[in-house]
């Protein structure tokens, strides 16, 4: 009952005007960058951040989830219409969405990924509504030492998910740490590892490396010519699906939104591993598995469910205990911090206006994202198609208007091209980014549990191993890494 | 894949030794007490590791590094050089003769449009990007030194 009234006095808060605006702004933005190339959610809310610095937080923050699951809507379009998928997690979609389009069933593989989008979207806030104060009130009892553990194993599972080497994951993990040290030293207030440079006391800015690191190599890749789509003229024809497409997509559409979001919860859970587990899960459980590839739509009905029911329990470990489970999440955790909010077990208590309020404007904005994908289908189809060479030089001025406003800096605007570099070359040689943006928001954290963590135990490590929590924890963290070695080992 | 990764490896390794360096007055631990190297040295350490790994391990797995093709690699290497000339010219002829010039360069070279149309492109984009955010979102964008 008490979560009841704290939605209802959410859903007051998110109904105001000001913060439907947003929610709408936010969806249709995330739309847009969902079908865009070369612009993804975490750089556009990177980007966003300093454009909101001066305003109330809770329109600020609704108006960037909206961005993320609105480009979860977005980026099936450009999947199923002419297969480029506009996000990492449409990628499955465009295997038999695509296929549809071809034999003049696009009108209903766009309808069922947005109904079937809205229907796992508001299923996994109901979750995020009913698990949030649960998880919020067991991380209550955590200190130091179950934080750190925690935040070690967002970390494992993270560096386990995210490319194909391990080795590499943990490489771009420390990179992403020593980044996050340099600066003064939270503790003494000392200067450390900006060797002398004075720009180099206030740290590294987030915001810069996020904005480089996700936004240039997607320009740069773009140039090199890789993905050019066609759009297939067809008439869209049956937007709202028949009821054999129903009687086909339900039960997909059920597993998705449980998959995706179990998926969701996982620290390093992103849209593109449930995703993949869905229609995996999908194949093996149809009775005539040759369809897939070829037009099925239970392959569209399944993975657009669980990308979008990730987006809704993501945000549990996020708002209740301040962990971010993919980089989108590192970026919302930034913008929360700047806005002076901090998630964690005390959020829903100290601040529920905002908790709820931004809970409720979820369920406003998956609706919002349901209408605005359906009937303006054609509209986000051409914008996809909007040349490289006009898109690249806009995007990258994007960047540093977004960089730059952060604190009116140039040393941030160089920071962001560096950091965009480095990631280009990352992605060639196949090392993940999300790890090193993860540890570079988390690592203050990080760093101050372990320190914490140190005092208590007067320097002893095993202060994790004796904690009952904190070893639990760890025995997953070891789980985890065991689990990818195997695999691992058993595909190659 | 595996040069590559060698390569890689004694990059990683000088990085580590630069952190390692710059963390050699920090301090770790201080009769139980952490000091402000401690993370940067657990990472250095980390770091150090991996880069060995990297440099000496003969992974398994070979993937092929997807280089772009030979004729898109003057165009990535002038691009980023672009890009770098427009972090550096930002400041002296400010954001919106910097954006206007660059958009239209970059939209001739990467489009091959006529002067025209990257003309008309390089100035919209400046100067729809100046009234967003200057004057309606009010985020201060650099005038630039040659015109103060």
């Amino acid at each position: 009952m008490d979560t009841v009234h704290q939605l209802w006095m959410g859903l007051t808060v998110a109904a105001q005007p000001m913060n439907l605006l947003f929610a709408l702004l936010g969806a249709v933005l995330g739309s847009l960058v969902g079908v865009l190339p070369g612009l993804g959610p975490t750089a556009t809310i990177a980007m966003l951040i300093p454009t909101t610095a001066g305003m109330d937080p809770l329109p600020a923050i609704i108006m960037m989830a909206g961005v993320y699951y609105g480009s979860m809507y977005g980026g099936s379009t450009t999947s199923i219409l002419i297969n480029v998928p506009g996000e990492a997690a449409s990628v499955m979609t465009a295997l038999d969405g695509y296929q549809m389009t071809l034999q003049g069933r696009a009108g209903a593989a766009l309808g069922i990924s947005a109904i079937g989008s809205f229907i796992a979207g508001t299923a996994s806030v109901m979750g995020l509504m009913l698990l949030a104060p649960v998880v919020s009130d067991v991380a209550l009892s955590f200190g130091p030492v179950e934080n750190f553990a925690l935040m070690f194993l967002g970390f494992t599972v993270v560096i386990s998910l995210a490319g194909k080497s391990m080795l590499k994951g943990v490489l771009s993990c420390s990179l992403g740490v020593t980044l996050a040290a340099i600066g003064l030293d939270p503790v003494k207030g000392s200067p450390r590892l900006n060797f002398g440079t004075a720009s180099l006391l206030n740290g590294i800015d987030f915001i810069a490396v996020v904005v480089g690191m996700f936004a240039i190599p997607e320009v740069l890749e773009s140039i090199e010519g890789s993905a050019v789509g066609t759009l297939v003229r067809t008439k869209l024809r049956g937007l709202f699906p028949t009821w054999q497409d129903w009687k086909d997509s339900f039960r997909p559409i059920l597993r998705g939104t449980v998959l995706g979001f179990c998926v969701g919860l996982v620290p390093g859970g992103s849209g593109t591993v449930a995703t993949f587990l869905t229609y995996d899960l999908e194949k093996k459980l149809s009775p005539h598995p040759e369809r897939f590839g070829k037009g099925a739509i239970e392959g569209v009905a399944g993975p657009e469910a669980a990308n979008n029911a990730v987006t809704g329990a993501s945000m549990i470990p996020l708002l209740t205990l301040g962990i971010p489970c993919g980089a989108v999440l590192a970026a919302l955790l930034g913008a929360l911090m700047i806005h002076g909010l901090r998630p964690g077990p005390l959020l829903l208590a100290t601040n529920p206006k905002f908790a709820w309020g931004l809970i409720a404007s979820m369920y406003i904005g998956n609706l919002m994202c349901l209408v605005l994908n359906l009937p303006l289908v054609g509209l986000w189809a051409r914008l996809s198609l909007i040349p490289m060479p006009f898109l690249g030089p806009a995007v990258l001025a994007l960047c540093f208007v977004g960089t730059y406003g952060v604190r009116n800096s140039m040393f941030d605007v160089w920071v962001m091209m560096i950091a965009g570099t480095v990631a280009y070359f990352m992605k060639k040689l196949a090392i993940p980014t999300v790890p090193l943006v993860l540890a570079l928001v988390v690592g203050p954290n990080l760093e101050a549990a372990l320190r914490q963590s140190l005092a208590m135990s007067k320097g002893s490590p095993l202060i994790f191993f004796t904690h009952p929590i904190s070893l639990a924890i760890l025995v997953l963290a070891a789980g985890s890494v065991i689990f990818s070695l195997r695999s691992r080992a058993r595909d190659a | 894949m595996w040069h590559a990764n060698r390569v890689c490896g004694a990059v990683v390794l000088c990085l580590a030794a630069t952190v390692a360096w710059g963390s050699r007055n920090l301090g770790f631990l201080t009769a139980g007490v952490p000091d402000p190297g401690l993370l940067p040295i657990l990472a250095t350490a980390t770091m150090a590791w991996c880069g060995i790994a990297l440099a000496l391990w003969r992974s398994a797995e070979a993937p092929t590094i997807a280089w772009p093709p030979p004729e898109a690699r003057t165009t990535i290497v002038g691009s980023g050089a672009a890009f770098l000339l427009y972090a550096a010219l930002v400041p002296v002829l400010g954001f919106c003769a910097t954006t206007a010039i660059f958009s239209t360069v970059l939209s001739k070279w990467w489009g091959g449009y006529r002067w025209r149309v990257a003309i008309l492109f390089g100035v919209t984009t400046a100067v729809s990007m100046l009234i967003l955010f200057d004057f309606l979102l009010e985020v201060p964008l650099p005038r630039g030194s040659f015109l103060d």
